[in-house]
């Protein structure tokens, strides 16, 4: 037994060690480290020693306007990932999974590729297309018979999220499309025949029948996709002019970084910023553990 | 067997990056040979970054015992390399450096290092750089004289066709708004998407008119002025006057920096309010014989004593860090190098491209056969009057944030001078 | 036609027509000069494709060629296109152009045939010649590869290692604990923690460096390996290791010749998953290279698509160039990937 063990104990830290031994050396340790500096003065550019300030950084942080400005964005981007693309995804998929159209495979690929792009690329083309007389623009001032109409969205903060929002649903739709695509090419057509051998409606087939069986790649699609906006950077930066849209489009990254690394005038702004970092990672923990708690009510099965 | 072979291929690849990641890092470094570590400052479209890597051959030709190893970033990535090379205590011997309210972090480090008494008086004509200390220290050697960050150009041929002359007071600009509507013409291109650019190219020359100081930003900052007294609030309000006279239109704020000089140069606007280094894009020779560059025209009641002022700021260019200057050996081979740098021959190259406004050699000659708008420049600063403020020399950060969102704000009616100028006051005294 | 068919035609072909325009958009467009980008944002391109009828100016710009090889050359400066240069061997021009003196027009029309040729097919691909040279892409095109190739594999071998011990090992509550570690991990992202990571990287001297760029490539990749790897393990009935178990096998036996062959679809996602995140990957690259021996192809073509940057021709080219390797994959592999994506996550 003694012997057995210590070779399965050997074995085991040889299969877990090198994954677990990067994750810790990369990940971990700056994680803690910028717990660490988030509750003190911490300027290595001047390059004192760091002094304990308590939850100065964290009371700044509350206190901030932006923070909160940046916070509702943020969960605009959770919203429109949650109630946008995944739906959007799955009634696409259903499209595709029923054969409504044809060239499936061509639809499918189409709404796939924007996965495939570049963020930055695909930010630096859609800020082009709602620029002052772009090709938005072109239209409005076609269709109203206005020379001088531009499309204006971008300025204001009520309005900025909608073109983000379109762009946003436009690249990663077509991944959850493809998730749901491929679960419910699983399904038993037999059982579907049945149900409606038995007097079920369409209706009745999709909400009593396929949603149930999908439920947990639901809950797994929604914290895909949860985590992903709160972690969302490159597309809203490359979006965004530097100033009034940036500022209206700000979510929490973007705010981060703005005070860790451009607002050179507080000297404590590597320690502010892994203050918010830190808000971050733990705002992303409670929503996906909300998630999942409503995902358990809703009987989804967890799996991950 | 299979996944054996992919097992060894794997196996093969890890070795693979051990030994390229070893490789890296080793140097063959002779033993009276210098290293220096410069942090360059240029992006693979402009001039100034594609002339890099030939200077940096060029020199090493010469000087086989000096070995530069250079890093070329641009804009945001070089700010942002700055800060995470001081943080780590990676400091450059020489680098590109903005001495003002962006280059924060070398005076935060205690990376600036007076050059005067290194700077060959015969070669450079020290009278001709702005002292950027309070002694009169320079921490660089800057490209060239200040730089003009607010110039109005002019298309002239197009005011001609449409019967109007180039404008002397801001009324007269105002009295051509009708007449350029008419003819389906913006009055003055200028990216107002971007927020820097409302802070660099207008608010610092308006505030200089408007409270009739030059220094009156570098005033505030000392505590002299608040930013919510009189002539701030009324020259951000002058802003806010420029859209609803027309002078800048309705679109200002979704205008960014590549659009408007399109809207310019394909003849679309009358002028052009933008820096002096925005001539370099006027490319086609046609426009660029039309184009003369003036300093914004007189403001309603401006004092005689800023007549045809315009912000400007020191020039950025090389300097040695503290860390580079500690080293005799490594400090001589640097000043070799600045002075190949900033030769007579290079000089020119740099006034031909549209880099730079003037020299600041001893006894430079401009070769004859410039560019038009290069000449166009000598005379832009013959009418220009005092030097006044770039507003993000002096003020920092956050305040400068705001102060460049709230610009924009108020020119979509989104906010007040009033509200706009206490907060940068909050901000600005932190 | 039902109404549910019309709309969902009407969906998928918009979304078509949103998903292409812009990139036909951006690949005709590098094809034109700067000028004409700034004139009309929308007219096909005209100036490089063909045009016969451009005038060069005989310069005295010097070859770099000649310096190294001492053959005597012509060097034709375009008149139309600011710094387009073109050095001709003088053996190859007619004897009456052979002498032509700086400053001199020389049409385009009036040389022979090749030459002309040769010039016509290099006006085309000027931008895309100037990009790649200027911005030194091909190196970072490598390092990019390199990236990709490596951290994509160790991502693989690490992750499934570890989902193995976590899932078909006895250590029930160190797995779940470890196993919950690197998963949180998946909610972080590289500018998160750049700022402590870059001053612990730069201690060990691996900034700039292949080893600590693909290092932080590999942490970051992990967790979502390991998420789907252990999910997907969980389903692979423990009766066949431990059957394996009987007949003498040992844990890495099992792993590699039982469970590994079993987890392919899962390693095809990961794989997929993360050699499109680092191939696009710009941050960390940015922060951390210093040196062009190093940095990848997302910060070669940034540096043309600054703020300021006037040459929209270049810059246009740089950015086809950086996607049209992932747009041949994606079409050449397209039915694989899209069953890729999904087949890990798929419950078996």
């Amino acid at each position: 037994m003694g012997k057995r063990s210590r070779s399965d104990a050997v074995a085991y830290v040889s299969m877990v060690g090198p994954a677990l031994l990067v994750y810790l050396l990369i990940v971990a340790y700056p994680v803690l480290n910028s717990v660490v500096i988030s509750f003190t003065n911490f300027n290595p550019i001047a390059g004192t020693a760091p002094e304990f300030t308590g939850l100065a950084n964290y009371r700044r942080m509350l206190q901030d306007p932006d923070f909160w400005h940046a916070f509702r964005n943020n969960m605009v981007v959770v919203g429109i990932s949650v109630f946008g693309q995944i739906p959007i995804g799955f009634v696409l998929a259903y499209i595709l999974f029923r054969k409504l159209v044809r060239g499936q495979a061509f639809f499918q690929a189409m709404v796939f590729l924007p996965n495939f792009l570049s963020t930055i690329v695909i930010g630096i083309l859609w800020r082009r297309i709602f620029l002052a007389n772009g090709p938005v623009s072109r239209v409005l001032q076609a269709v109203s018979g206005d020379p001088s109409a531009q499309f204006t969205m971008m300025l204001y903060p009520e309005t900025v999220m909608i073109p983000i929002g379109f762009a946003l649903i436009w690249i990663y739709t077509g991944f959850f499309m493809i998730i749901f695509l491929a679960n419910l090419q699983k399904i038993d057509l037999g059982l579907l025949e049945a149900a409606q051998i038995d007097g079920a409606t369409e209706f009745q087939v999709f909400f009593k029948i396929i949603v149930p069986m999908l439920a947990s790649v639901l809950l797994i699609n929604a914290i895909l996709a949860i985590a992903g906006s709160l972690k969302g950077f490159d597309l809203i930066f490359s979006m965004t002019t530097q100033g009034i849209q940036r500022d209206n489009a700000m979510v929490l990254p973007i705010f981060m970084y703005q005070k860790a690394f451009l607002d050179r005038s507080n000297s404590v702004r590597f320690a502010y910023g892994a203050a918010i970092s830190n808000a971050i990672v733990l705002i992303s923990i409670a929503i996906i553990l909300f998630a999942n708690f409503v995902g358990k009510k809703l009987g989804a099965q967890e799996d991950m | 067997m299979k996944t054996r072979i992919l097992v060894a291929a794997m196996l093969v690849m890890a070795l693979g990056l051990v030994v390229a990641g070893g490789g890296g890092q080793s140097q063959a470094t002779g033993p009276q040979q210098v290293t220096l570590d410069i942090l360059a400052y240029g992006d693979n479209s402009t001039r100034e970054g594609q002339d890099w890597n030939r200077l940096v051959a060029e020199f090493q030709a010469a000087n086989p015992t000096i070995r530069i190893e250079s890093e070329m970033l641009y804009d945001q990535a070089y700010h942002q390399k700055v800060e995470a090379r001081l943080a780590a205590g990676d400091v450059p011997d020489m680098a590109y450096m903005w001495v003002d309210a962006q280059g924060q972090a070398w005076r935060d480090s205690n990376q600036f290092v007076d050059h005067r008494p290194f700077l060959n008086p015969d070669f450079y004509d020290l009278s001709l750089i702005d002292p950027m200390g309070p002694n009169g220290e320079i921490f660089q050697v800057p490209l060239g004289t200040s730089n003009i960050t607010s110039v109005l150009f002019v298309n002239t041929a197009l005011l001609s066709e449409l019967g109007l002359s180039v404008p002397r007071t801001y009324a007269e600009m105002v009295a051509m708004v009708p007449a350029a509507t008419a003819a389906g013409k913006e009055v003055v291109a200028f990216a107002g998407a971007e927020g820097w650019v409302w802070n660099s190219c207008l608010l610092g020359t308006v505030v200089g008119r408007v409270s009739g100081d030059g220094n009156w930003i570098s005033k505030a900052m000392a505590g002299q002025y608040k930013f919510t007294d009189k002539p701030f609030v009324d020259s951000l309000a002058f802003l806010q006057q420029m859209v609803e006279d027309g002078v800048l239109s309705n679109s200002v704020v979704l205008t960014d920096y590549g659009a408007a000089l399109s809207s310019f140069v394909n003849g679309n606007a009358l002028f052009m309010l933008d820096g002096q280094w925005r001539a370099g894009g006027i490319e086609d020779p046609a426009l660029q014989a039309n184009v003369q560059m003036i300093p914004f025209p007189a403001l309603p009641g401006e004092s005689t004593s800023v007549a045809n002022s315009a912000s400007g700021v020191t020039s950025v260019g090389y300097g040695l860090t503290a860390k580079g200057a500690s080293d005799p050996a490594v400090r001589d081979a640097a000043l070799k190098f600045m002075e190949f740098f900033n030769s007579p021959a290079n000089t020119t190259t740099r006034l031909a491209d549209g880099a730079i406004v003037a020299p600041i050699l001893k006894n430079f000659q401009a070769p004859a056969d410039l560019p038009l708008l290069v000449k166009e420049k000598a005379n832009f600063m013959g009418r220009m009057g005092v030097t006044s403020n770039v507003v993000d020399a002096f003020v920092p950060g956050e305040a400068n944030n705001v102060l460049n969102t709230g610009m924009q704000n108020i020119a979509i009616g989104r906010a007040t001078p009033a509200e706009v100028a206490a907060q940068v006051e909050r901000l600005a005294r932190q | 036609m039902t109404i549910q068919r019309f709309i969902s035609y009407f969906v998928f072909i918009l979304w078509t027509v949103l998903t292409v325009t812009p990139l036909v958009w951006m690949s005709y467009s590098s094809f034109k000069t700067n000028a004409e980008l700034t004139q009309d944002i929308f007219s096909m391109p005209s100036e490089l494709v063909f045009k016969t009828d451009h005038d060069y100016m005989v310069s005295s710009f010097p070859s770099p060629q000649t310096l190294i090889d001492g053959k005597q050359r012509i060097t034709l400066e375009s008149s139309k296109i600011r710094g387009f240069r073109h050095f001709i061997l003088v053996d190859r021009l007619p004897t009456e152009f052979q002498s032509l003196p700086v400053g001199q027009t020389v049409g385009l029309d009036q040389l022979p045939f090749g030459l002309r040729n040769e010039i016509l097919w290099k006006t085309l691909f000027y931008n895309y010649t100037s990009a790649w040279t200027r911005g030194n892409l091909g190196p970072k095109f490598l390092n990019s590869l390199f990236y990709v190739v490596v951290s994509t594999t160790l991502i693989i071998m690490f992750s499934m290692m570890a989902s193995f011990g976590f899932s078909k090992m006895q250590f029930p509550r160190w797995s779940k604990f470890l196993a919950n570690l690197i998963a949180v991990g998946y909610l972080l992202s590289i500018p998160a923690i750049i700022i402590p990571l870059f001053i612990m990287l730069s201690s060990l001297g691996l900034t700039d460096t292949h080893l600590g760029i693909t290092l932080v490539y590999v942490a970051f990749g992990l967790p979502l390996g390991v998420l789907l790897g252990q999910g997907y393990m969980r389903g692979i009935p423990d009766s066949i290791i431990e059957s394996a178990h009987m007949d003498g096998a040992g844990h890495w036996r099992s792993f590699l010749s039982i469970v590994m062959p079993m987890t392919v679809p899962v390693i095809i996602t990961v794989s997929i998953i993360n050699a499109l995140g680092i191939w696009n990957e710009f941050l960390l690259v940015l922060v951390m290279a210093s040196s062009e021996s190093t940095k990848s192809l997302p910060v070669g073509v940034f540096s043309f698509a600054s703020q300021t940057s006037i040459e929209l021709g270049w810059q246009l080219a740089a950015l086809v160039i950086a996607v049209v390797p992932t747009m041949v994959v994606y079409f050449r592999f397209n039915k694989r990937i899209t069953q890729g994506v999904v087949a890990g996550a798929v419950k078996g």
